[in-house]
């Protein structure tokens, strides 16, 4: 029990030493420390912008910007339209020629050049078809 | 109750009131405390200025909720070590900016060996502060440099009395551990009592 207090009161000791060391090392060096000058007007300048009037102010600034919002999805919207029935007047956008010259004359080249013995295997990739069923008997009678 | 906390109590009714000279006045009576904190914790002066605008700022905005009845050290501590450790954290590195700090350590009227003496005595305890996590620095430089208190430690950590003994006690543990590992330092340094006069 002595044993144990004398550890203690030993283990305390060094506790104390360790909390000089570190208060000897640290407190001296951060004493020194102090924050730059400008950083209140810094701080200051963060708290003001977000103040009830700033933010009342760039609220007013939101809708002023909302109010054009209007305005320019209405002159978007009519130029699109306006793009798109030109469009259709033409009627030959380079997009519909290329779209007519695509794929039939493709698909009707591979199969007019199918060799017969390539057939089945097409017709399988395209469309699989199933199988008859063949019903073995295995085993039976021996002859 | 004194003179310092009831200064606090009428500085959070005006600021309340929008009066901002108040709030500088706050600002300016615990700026270094709480940069030093920050600096102690993040290790980089930079992010101890980011921590400082950001611990003000909240705290002004909060300033309507707080409870005036006593010092607001302890308040504006928590939200500063709150948002240093969370750097912290984030960036994993410490202590590149502690030996901007220690270069302070070898004052100009010591003679060159204890000059020399003292900043390897600093570089050792640099060192073994820098290897502890950021809550293990951050309960170090409360408790033994600004000298909170294990209940206003454990307020501004947000944890029970219990835990705060058990970080401190792991803490020292850890930065003794270092201490024995490195040679540079001799036992008397770190056990003996000759540092209490220096």
């Amino acid at each position: 029990m002595a044993r144990n207090w004398e550890k203690h009161n030993d283990q305390d000791q060094v506790d104390d030493d360790l909390g000089s060391l570190i208060r000897w090392s640290l407190e001296d060096s951060l004493a020194r420390e102090t924050p730059p000058d400008d950083l209140w007007q810094r701080v200051r300048a963060r708290i003001e912008a977000s103040s009830p009037q700033a933010e009342r102010a760039l609220l007013g600034r939101k809708r002023h910007g909302l109010s054009l919002a209007p305005l320019i999805q209405t002159v978007v919207a009519s130029s699109l339209v306006l793009a798109f029935a030109l469009g259709v007047n033409h009627g030959d956008t380079p997009q519909s020629r290329t779209r007519a010259s695509r794929p039939t004359v493709q698909r009707t080249a591979v199969v007019e050049s199918a060799r017969p013995q390539d057939i089945p295997r097409l017709r399988t990739a395209s469309r699989p078809e199933p199988e008859p069923v063949v019903h073995q008997r295995i085993g039976g009678v021996a002859e | 109750m004194g003179e310092s906390e009831h200064e606090d109590i009428g500085l959070v009714t005006r600021i309340r009131s929008g009066d901002m000279a108040a709030f500088e006045r706050l600002y300016n009576k615990y700026k270094r405390p709480l940069y030093q904190t920050a600096l102690a914790i993040t290790g980089d002066r930079g992010a101890a200025e980011e921590v400082m605008q950001d611990c003000f700022v909240r705290a002004h905005r909060a300033m309507s909720r707080v409870v005036a009845s006593g010092s607001l050290s302890p308040w504006l501590h928590r939200i500063a070590v709150n948002l240093a450790c969370n750097w912290a954290n984030r960036h994993r590195r410490w202590l590149s900016a502690l030996d901007v700090w220690l270069e302070h350590l070898s004052a100009p009227g010591l003679a060159p060996e204890q000059a020399a003496e003292q900043v390897e005595v600093g570089e050792v305890v640099r060192q073994a502060l820098g290897s502890l996590n950021s809550t293990q620095r951050a309960v170090i430089v409360l408790f033994y440099v600004h000298g909170f208190t294990l209940a206003e430690l454990a307020y501004i950590m947000d944890c029970p009395v219990g835990t705060v003994k058990s970080r401190l006690h792991y803490a020292c543990k850890a930065f003794r551990e270092r201490l024995r590992q490195d040679a540079r330092l001799p036992g008397e340094i770190i056990y003996g009592t000759e540092l209490g006069k220096a």
